[in-house]
């Protein structure tokens, strides 16, 4: 019975490794008895697995959105799995998991920034983690920003109106598409359309174009005559 | 012809630099941790800095189509902080195995104190531990000396010459590097170290084994293109474009290699550094355009 994150991202690995790759794995998580071993067998994880994408299987996918709900990890790639699953794994206690992992942060590359973001909605104790996620949605590493903007239930679930409307200005700014940001239309707040708005002024008034896929989340104008029309 | 600048301080570099080497043919850069001109003070703002060399860096790189590499390691400056190096110390095998670390560097001598021999030592302790190549820094005082015990205490520390690549070499020194079999990096910088009229008489005396180009550009006055004017002249002076091929690419590639974490496919398949494989990389708005933006009277 698939009944976590754990399960299913060791359900994922199994048919895509070795059975000696997975011993490897088996034993890291054992092995990662302090901070310095977690970190080295996290960081060397990627050369024992390779970074092929895991090209997920649509019921393996529709498993992990049941698990959490909006988690889509289909452009997931095999060391990501194996990453998270030894994040998970490796710590039953939630304070050294906290604690080790945001260690982790400060010292990671830019896929191991990428594999943690995208995996804070995995993690234990979600609501723990809502600093860090905005401090994601801050990067302007592209790759980083992404990891915590686009695919991913955790902005939608677990940030304030703030830094999720923040989230959302920058991924217009970088050119991310928006119809990618889970929950954004139940998200949307007056706040939020008005900063929308302000925009798509600025744009205009900046003769720079504005993505056409943005009209979708504004409210239609108010003095439409169709609207207007419309039988009462 | 394709291009790597197997030394150069990108951190202490404009967008400008990045564009114009993209534009000359550099398809990977190399970037030694080293000193910032201002000392540090703390474990932390040195950890910072290599975090950025695996980060932001690599980032920014790849935004010009340059696939960014770098070295970790204490340099010779800062190793006479003795509270500083110890910190250093503690988090360098952390760093060492992130990807697109391609060796321990760049490490060795500034003025040859005790504190700068051990953790020279140490260091390349860690580079036989971790099977990466070592890249060292020779001084610029003594530096004949500096070289010789640089090579000596590698081979005393059980290094093999072929994974130890010696940097900012000249006309002094280059034989001494070469018989031992180590490779031999020379730095084409103004004023202080090699010109690249001199860089052409090295090769054309030497031939072009284990012969590497770099430019070590950084905060000073330096030329990030180095290394493709050096090519330039080289062939206009009648050097074998082989030759030039194996000292401004090949050479830094194959020395680098055996750390497993540069490879030419990362640029032959593709520019494309992001770690996800969606969506196509951009600066904010802008494609990464490396020719006439920076002359342009006009930008929008």
């Amino acid at each position: 019975m698939i009944d976590s994150p754990s399960v299913w991202l060791w359900s994922c690995l199994e048919p895509r490794l070795t059975p000696r790759q997975l011993d490897v794995l088996a034993g890291e998580s054992r092995a990662c008895v302090d901070d310095r071993s977690f970190f080295r067998a996290f960081a060397l994880l990627a050369r024992g697995t390779g970074k092929s994408a895991a090209e997920l299987a649509p019921w393996e996918l529709r498993t992990a959105a049941r698990l959490c709900e909006g988690w889509a990890p289909g452009s997931w790639r095999i060391d990501e799995l194996a990453r998270l699953w030894l994040v998970l794994a490796a710590h039953a206690d939630v304070d050294t998991l906290v604690r080790r992992v945001e260690a982790l942060f400060a010292i990671a590359d830019i896929g191991e920034l990428v594999t943690l973001y995208r995996g804070l909605p995995l993690f234990p104790s979600p609501q723990r983690w809502q600093a860090r996620a905005s401090e994601g949605a801050r990067s302007n590493m592209k790759d980083v920003f992404e990891a915590v903007a686009l695919d991913n239930p955790y902005p939608a679930r677990f940030l304030q109106d703030d830094a999720f409307n923040q989230l959302v200005l920058k991924a217009l700014h970088v050119e991310s598409p928006l119809e990618r940001i889970h929950g954004l239309r139940a998200r949307l707040n007056p706040r939020l359309t008005a900063m929308l708005l302000d925009y798509v002024s600025e744009r205009r008034a900046a003769r720079r174009p504005v993505d056409p896929r943005l009209f979708h989340y504004l409210p239609l104008a108010p003095a439409s005559a169709t609207t207007e029309r419309s039988p009462s | 012809m394709k291009y790597i600048d197997p030394h150069v301080h990108m951190s202490a570099r404009t967008t400008d630099d990045y564009q114009r080497m993209a534009a000359a043919g550099i398809v990977a850069v190399i970037e030694p941790a080293f000193w910032l001109g201002q000392p540090r003070t703390s474990g932390a703002t040195y950890r910072d800095y290599l975090s950025s060399l695996v980060g932001w860096e690599r980032f920014r790189a790849s935004q010009f189509g340059i696939r960014h590499y770098c070295t970790i390691g204490l340099n010779s400056k800062e190793a006479n902080n003795e509270q500083l190096a110890e910190e250093v110390m503690d988090i360098l095998p952390m760093f060492l195995v992130k990807e697109g670390v391609v060796a321990v560097g760049e490490i060795g001598y500034d003025d040859q104190t005790p504190l700068e021999d051990r953790y020279f030592r140490a260091q390349l302790t860690l580079a036989r531990e971790l099977n990466l190549p070592v890249q060292i820094h020779t001084p610029h005082r003594d530096k004949k000396q500096g070289t010789r015990r640089s090579m000596a205490v590698a081979l005393e520390m059980g290094l093999e010459p072929s994974m130890v690549i010696v940097d900012h070499n000249n006309e002094e020194t280059v034989a001494d590097v070469l018989d031992g079999g180590f490779w031999a990096a020379f730095t084409i910088y103004p004023n202080t170290k090699m010109g690249n009229e001199r860089m052409v008489e090295i090769v054309r005396r030497y031939g072009s084994e284990r012969i590497i180009v770099d430019s070590s550009a950084d905060w000073g006055v330096s030329d990030p293109l180095s290394v493709p004017k050096t090519a330039q002249l080289m062939l206009e002076r009648g050097i074998a474009r082989e030759q030039v091929e194996e000292t401004c690419y090949l050479n830094a590639l194959r020395a680098f290699e055996t750390s497993g974490q540069i490879r030419e496919s990362d640029w032959l398949n593709g520019i494309d550094q992001r770690e996800s494989f969606n969506g196509n990389s951009v600066l904010r708005g802008q494609a990464p355009r490396v020719d006439a933006v920076q002359d342009a009277l006009v930008f929008e």
